[in-house]
């Protein structure tokens, strides 16, 4: 005996799951975007391990990261500076994370005569463990 | 006794083979595994770097490493030929046997390709340099030497 199922979706319904920020798959992505955001800012919060530099205004001692490390927070901007938003384009939906600093670029990647200082990378790789 | 996974230094072996590679038919074995050298202060372009950056885990007889390469050039064109021409050679590799290390034979079996990131990044500290930056998770299996 068989019989013939018909399955019929709902295109405004598959339209609105995939592409409303509001629905499961919009909140799961903000959720994995808040996740890497914390892990960023954890990363930055660590003591580092490289040079010791006497700063001003205010006045303290700073013991920066060492090559290959997160950047160490010194007076938290660059930590602060990280969020997270839910965008959609012609793809689709997707959360970003990342700061508006270009220090957090450049430290990220480093430059020609800077060893980076990852900190997004790592905490990316790890969500997508 | 099967394959193991061994921590060794795969950057300087990853580095050896693209020398000899000519990527882009213009980087020639000015591949360097770390920064660019410090000596002479302007160093022939187009170059590779090539480095470990924090990442990856080890999987049985795998290990997969996150891995940073910078092309760097005096023109943007240039280095997006020569970060082109990188990206397609890590993807379509297969197996690469690099050489024996501490004791182990390790073999590249290239980046996977959804972690594959590029770009175009200028660099802050040197305007004279254009860069194209190529990140992904490269894929190693090291067994010991018979």
């Amino acid at each position: 005996m068989s019989e013939d199922v018909t399955v019929t979706l709902n295109d405004s319904a598959v339209a609105a799951l995939l592409n409303s920020p509001d629905g499961p798959i919009g909140i799961d992505l903000l959720k994995r975007g808040i996740r890497v955001e914390t892990d960023v800012k954890r990363r930055l919060k660590q003591t580092g391990k490289g040079r010791v530099y006497e700063k001003y205004k205010p006045r303290r001692t700073h013991r920066a990261s060492a090559p290959g490390d997160a950047p160490a927070t010194d007076l938290g901007h660059l930590g602060a500076s990280y969020g997270r938003a839910l965008g959609h384009d012609g793809r689709g939906l997707f959360v970003q994370v990342g700061t508006g600093l270009k220090v957090g670029l450049f430290l990220e990647i480093g430059t020609r005569t800077i060893d980076p200082r990852p900190a997004l990378r790592p905490a990316l790789a790890k969500a997508a463990d | 006794m099967g394959d193991l996974a061994v921590f060794v230094d795969q950057v300087t072996l990853l580095r050896d083979w693209l020398r000899g590679l000519d990527i882009a038919g213009l980087v020639g074995v000015h591949v360097w595994a770390g920064g660019l050298p410090t000596t002479p202060t302007d160093p022939a372009t187009p170059a590779i770097t090539v480095r470990r950056i924090p990442g990856g885990y080890i999987d049985g007889p795998l290990e997969l490493v996150d891995l940073q390469f910078d092309v760097w050039a005096t023109t943007i064109p240039v280095a997006a030929r020569v970060a082109g021409a990188l990206t397609t050679q890590l993807v379509t590799c297969g197996r690469v046997a690099l050489g024996s290390i501490d004791g182990c034979d390790v073999a590249f079996i290239g980046v996977d390709e959804l972690t594959l990131a590029s770009g175009h990044v200028p660099d802050l500290s040197d305007p004279n340099y254009q860069r194209y930056l190529v990140t992904g998770r490269g894929v190693f299996a090291a067994k010991p030497t018979p």
